[in-house]
């Protein structure tokens, strides 16, 4: 079982700023005799150490990244450790994907999106997902939380009515509690982009 | 684009086009992985025509994992027919096959067809199910 990812950037992305803050690369040949393409045909193992662009092999997996175009990242992904095993695989994409995020920012580059994909061994699509993009999850969100989010500015402002407190209070009472609401939806929001969303699995 | 069900839709697709326009040929459909999805055969000659698809994300290109298996499904099929059987490869992908890559399946006479959808798959692939039938 093995996982790629497609990490679509904004701007051109510039793989040895990105790499510097990446964690020591492993030399192409180690790396790529960890992974399935040790056993495959001499032209695509060469073709894969002319084409990736860095290796890391850690404690449990092993990772080799390639650049096919002027905007994105492909990533190779498999687990040593537990191979067969997709709950592992989910876990080291997420781990890895978040460090790849966390170097693109540092190195000031935006990521605009990332695709995921896990196969079998026999190259079968087991599962798909992606990072969601900002205004998605602000609007599902918002779909599966209205009435709760109504009825926490709602509540406090007919409460304050009907305690005989000026309208005006009410009112203040409403949109702090409104803002605060939205507030709250953005950093979540904003959270919930770097967490892999599988649409099938 | 994205495709999740690219792959069925094709072979439904393709499976109905066969038998309506080209009933000469035989169609079966894989339900091993050392198999492409599709094999048509020409039963008169012995040509046999295997079809890989592979859906998803057309602004994804196929990572290089995927092109490592169609290269031993390609030494597979051709293991699995007797030697004086023409045998044939062809991918059907959403994505994009990058240079490198592409040269290596050429190399392997793999032909890849790259689709931005189900119809536009099957015009493509029409031209060789016509020289299958009339025995090419």
């Amino acid at each position: 079982m093995y996982a790629t990812a497609t990490v679509h950037f904004k701007q051109s992305v510039d793989e040895n700023a990105l790499i510097a803050k990446l964690a020591t690369p492993i030399a192409l040949p180690i790396a790529i005799g960890a992974t399935i393409f040790a056993t495959m045909p001499t032209p695509l193992a060469t073709a894969l150490t002319a084409t990736a662009i860095y290796a890391h092999v850690g404690p449990s997996s092993v990772f080799l990244l390639m650049k096919p175009g002027d905007k994105q990242l492909q990533i190779h992904l498999e687990c040593v450790l537990t191979p067969e095993s997709i709950l592992e695989l989910k876990h080291e994409l997420s781990r890895m994907l978040l460090n790849l995020a966390d170097a693109a920012e540092a190195s000031s580059q935006a990521i605009d999106n990332v695709e995921v994909m896990i196969f079998t061994h026999d190259a079968t699509r087991i599962a798909s997902g992606r990072y969601q993009p900002f205004a998605e999850i602000i609007g599902t969100r918002f779909r599966d939380t209205i009435i709760g989010d109504v009825l926490l500015a709602v509540v406090p402002a007919a409460t304050s009515l009907a305690m005989n407190v000026e309208p005006e209070k009410a009112a203040i009472t409403f949109g702090t509690t409104a803002i605060a609401v939205l507030l709250w939806l953005c950093i979540e929001a904003r959270r919930r982009q770097k967490v892999l969303v599988y649409e099938y699995s | 684009m994205n495709t999740p069900n690219f792959e069925v839709q094709f072979i439904t697709r393709l499976r109905d086009h066969i038998v309506s326009k080209y009933p000469e040929l035989s169609f079966s459909v894989s339900r091993t992985p050392q198999q492409p999805d599709v094999v048509i055969e020409n039963t008169r000659t012995g040509t046999a025509l295997g079809v890989e698809v592979k859906g998803g994300n057309s602004a994804n290109p196929v990572p290089p994992a995927t092109i490592a298996v169609l290269i031993e499904l390609s030494a597979a099929m051709k293991d699995r027919y007797p030697h004086s059987r023409r045998i044939e490869l062809w991918v059907v992908s959403t994505g994009k096959v990058l240079p490198p890559w592409a040269d290596i399946l050429a190399n392997e006479q793999i032909r890849v067809i790259n689709a931005d959808s189900v119809d536009d798959a099957l015009g493509k692939l029409d031209s060789r199910l016509r020289a299958l039938a009339a025995g090419d």
